[in-house]
């Protein structure tokens, strides 16, 4: 199979193939995970949309008056409303009126985990198109089963569909790049308001256009290559133009007072409150951040395998600027790198809050993955010339070569479920070696789905649980799942609390100190740890 | 040159080796079973007044949960620092030492599955005389306020309402401590507070109100050679702050002994008062604790000792 050869019917199936597969997966797995506290915000925004649909269908364009927008769109209005709007539907259909789920936070996630598939899908058939069947494969896998991708994937959240859209609106565009048309154009122009609808990393997009178009024509120029695609940049000129007025049109909280509403969001973003967080053993809270997070952080939690595919697809794609006569590849690469290193770069900067951790780059990690993919191709090139004769059976070497790439990867993913956060790859000593070293172990309060069936066989009838970190609104969601009893309640109050919970972070300890004056012991009752460290724990009151 | 060529075996070499490394690593730390199967030669181990450290730190919790309240109490757990300690039982998992302990002298070495047990010696403790923590009482303490020139006391109490402000709140403060009437009352307690590595620090939380000063006297102090304490607030509530300071001033027999004053950047933060004119003998202790009249939130938290 040579590269950038058309894709044929078996690719879709492929990419159809890897989507379900990775959905089927995701969906297993949903019940195991607590919620993150922002699933537990965006569950709540979601749940005023569908009083919203309600309302439309009872009212009519009565529900699209600014006082209905206002109120059922006001809620979390710092983030845009597709991903939201999407939990809304899901959980309208598949949970309330068809009750395909018997969880209503699955309901919730099930947009996001498409949005993960989708990514899956999309970074085969892109590097099926660019590099070729085998390699797109390997870099679907490679992305699939990063860790913390798989943990994010999960999620009723924005970062896993933020990711997906990016790559999604990129592929979409070099198509349209490429070989321009109305229907190209427009297509990007519009995949990148939903794009901006999604989440506010879509703002960095048109930079990284615009850097890839220097590069692709400076290196044109350089090399005395024909141009590639029209002179126009129309498929850029379709993003900068089209993308906001979907954005405008998709969210309706920009309906009224448009200009004050978009800065608002920009000023939110930009100016966005610090939270703590533990790095290196040390806990960050204020700028200076250390630049040094990303890079570190990247190296902590990535398989090692897909890092060196990357370096050695890094290395290929170098050598290959001197080498091709075409320029059509460096267009693709260049777009891969530029999208790489446009979602890292705001950690470039100390003032850039770090308090998400990886999630604030995973953007980058499927154009990391694509050129993993080349980096695969070039190890497999290079390792079948020292084969002897007798082993250089393409098929079973590709598939040797990938087993030993992907293994790893694979059961580390799976390991690390439901812990993902938690999760560290051994080149830090895994989870063991990242406690030592100081590095987060946890945070958003999620794991308190790890201590459920404890909670409710040690909680009195009618007791109060003091939440800690978890979000009210992701503790109501484990409620209404049936996971907790429904005569507890949570808290916020410790001194009204009969149990408490503590999620482990350095600057949160002082809640647990709370918690031995108040309850008068320093002994958890039950603890939820995983590969032997700590990350959650309960108290009794005696 | 032409070996060179084989380093590309590295890259499925590394996945594989990544792989089986993964596996070791996930075993590599005792579980929870494993620390409970600890317990009882832990507690047969433990001595009053020696603290048990573990390490690595991070593993702490689990030796609370499996070895219970028994093996940690909170005046040891949350102490102000190690120079007073006679010495530590240390348990020890992954080859990991108690850093601060590294100078002390390795009395007995055990081995009990994955752990180590040891006891540490301290080559030269300070020896304490009379720690204040442990007379918060109404029989050799007592608490007045003091406001326009008026001096009114602070009863004890047992029962009162036990608070605690979460994350973003204030400290805890136990039903047993003394309480100043006002506006917005003030209370002298027990309880622990976060300092700047936010580790536990257990403290007399004495609190001054605006405009007032907080009197505590401890009745028959033995003194020695000095007053030694530490000092602080919250660390994550106050480790932005530039309020005013808060000042502790010691006395003793009509003599001023000294004063502390704290600034709440600084975290816990040690101070000594020397006290060469008072060895020897047993008087009363009178400490006063202030902040500018117009400061507010000065939740200000001491450990205080009378050493040798």
């Amino acid at each position: 199979m040579n590269a950038r050869e058309p894709l044929e019917r078996v690719d879709a199936h492929i990419a159809g193939v890897l989507g379900c597969g990775y959905l089927a997966l995701l969906w297993s797995g949903a019940r195991s995970l607590g919620y993150t506290r922002d699933e537990g915000f965006y569950a709540y925004a979601a749940h005023e949309l569908e009083l919203w649909f309600e309302l439309v269908r009872q009212r009519g364009f009565a529900a699209f008056s600014r006082a209905n927008i206002d109120r059922f769109f006001g809620v979390n209005h710092e983030h845009p409303v597709f991903m939201k709007l999407l939990f809304a539907l899901s959980h309208r259909l598949f949970h309330e009126r068809w009750q395909l789920f018997a969880e209503s936070g699955t309901a919730y996630r099930l947009p996001g985990m498409l949005m993960a598939s989708l990514a899956v899908a999309v970074i085969y058939l892109w590097g099926r198109e660019a590099i070729g069947r085998a390699a797109g494969v390997v870099s679907a896998l490679l992305f699939a089963f990063m860790p913390r991708v798989f943990f994010h994937a999960h999620l009723a959240c924005f970062d896993v569909p933020v990711t997906s859209m990016w790559l999604v609106t990129s592929y979409a565009y070099v198509r349209a790049f490429l070989k321009p048309s109305a229907a190209s154009v427009i297509g990007a122009g519009v995949l990148y308001g939903l794009f901006l609808d999604t989440k506010h990393n879509a703002w960095i997009f048109p930079f990284a256009l615009v850097a890839h178009f220097a590069a692709v024509r400076i290196y044109e120029k350089l090399r005395k290559l024909p141009r590639t695609g029209a002179r126009v940049p129309w498929a850029l000129l379709g993003v900068a133009g089209i993308g906001p007025c979907v954005l405008c049109l998709c969210w309706p909280w920009l309906w009224f007072d448009t200009g004050a509403r978009v800065l608002g969001w920009f000023h939110f973003h930009l100016g966005h409150e610090y939270y703590n967080m533990e790095f290196l053993g040390r806990t960050y809270w204020k700028p200076p951040m250390p630049r040094l997070y990303a890079p570190v952080m990247t190296l902590a939690t990535v398989p090692l395998v897909t890092l060196a595919l990357f370096a050695v697809g890094a290395f290929e794609t170098a050598r290959s600027l001197r080498r091709e006569a075409s320029a059509e590849r460096w267009v693709h690469d260049s777009l891969w790198l530029v999208g790489l290193a446009a979602s890292y770069a705001p950690w470039l900067s100390t003032d850039t809050p770090i308090f998400g951790g990886t999630k604030h780059w995973l953007p980058a990690y499927p154009f990391l993955c694509l050129v993993a993919g080349r980096g695969f191709v070039l190890v497999r090139s290079q390792l079948r010339d020292l084969l002897p004769a007798k082993w250089r059976e393409p098929r079973l070497q590709t598939l040797a070569l990938a087993a030993a790439c992907v293994t790893g990867p694979v059961v580390m993913t799976l390991h690390s479920h439901p812990w993902g956060l938690t999760f560290y790859t051994p080149l830090v000593g895994g989870a063991p070696g990242a406690a030592s070293l100081g590095l987060n172990r946890t945070f958003w309060g999620y794991t308190t789905g790890a201590l459920v069936d404890e909670i409710n066989a040690l909680a009195p009838e009618h007791a109060t649980v003091y939440v800690h970190d978890t979000a009210a609104q992701a503790w109501s969601l484990m409620l209404e799942d049936g996971r907790l009893r429904s005569d507890l309640a949570g808290t916020l109050s410790l001194p009204l609390s009969k149990l408490a919970l503590y999620h482990h972070e350095p600057h949160m300890r002082r809640v647990e100190y709370e918690t031995w004056v108040l309850y008068g012991t320093v002994a958890p009752v039950a603890m939820g740890s995983y590969d032997g460290v700590p990350v959650v724990w309960l108290y009794e009151r005696p | 040159m032409r070996g060179l060529r084989y380093l590309w075996f590295a890259v499925p070499a590394l996945g594989l080796a990544e792989l089986c490394l993964h596996v070791w690593f996930a075993v590599r730390a005792p579980r929870i079973e494993e620390w409970r199967e600890l317990t009882r030669a832990v507690l047969a181990a433990k001595r009053a007044g020696e603290p048990l450290v573990v390490a690595p730190a991070w593993a702490q919790p689990l030796a609370r949960e499996a070895f219970g309240d028994r093996a940690f109490p909170l005046a040891e757990l949350a102490r102000a620092d190690d120079a007073s300690v006679p010495g530590f039982l240390e348990v020890s998992a992954l080859g990991a030492r108690y850093a601060p302990a590294r100078n002390f002298r390795v009395v007995s070495e055990e081995h009990y599955g994955r752990f180590t047990l040891r006891r540490l010696q301290n080559p030269a403790p300070v020896r304490a005389l009379f720690r204040l923590l442990d007379h918060v009482n109404p029989n050799d303490l007592e608490v007045t306020l003091v406001r326009g020139g008026e001096e009114v006391p602070c009863p004890f109490t047992e029962h009162a309402r036990a608070t605690a402000g979460g994350l973003h709140g204030d400290v805890a403060l136990p039903s047993q401590r003394f309480t100043c009437p006002g506006p917005e009352p003030t209370f002298v307690a027990v309880t622990v507070i976060d300092d700047q590595a936010y580790e536990p620090r257990r403290c007399i939380r004495a609190a001054p109100p605006p405009g007032g000063v907080l009197r505590l006297s401890f009745g028959a102090v033995p003194f020695g050679s000095a007053l030694r304490g530490f000092g602080g607030l919250s660390y994550f509530l106050f480790r932005d702050s530039d309020a005013p300071p808060v000042t502790l001033e010691a006395a003793s027999l009509g003599v001023h002994l000294g004063s502390y004053t704290h600034h709440d950047a600084s975290g816990w933060h040690g101070f000594t008062l020397p006290t060469p004119s008072l060895a020897g003998r047993s008087a009363r202790l009178e400490l006063s604790v202030s902040a500018p009249d117009d400061a507010t939130e000065r939740h200000f938290c001491f450990a205080l000792e009378a050493v040798e």
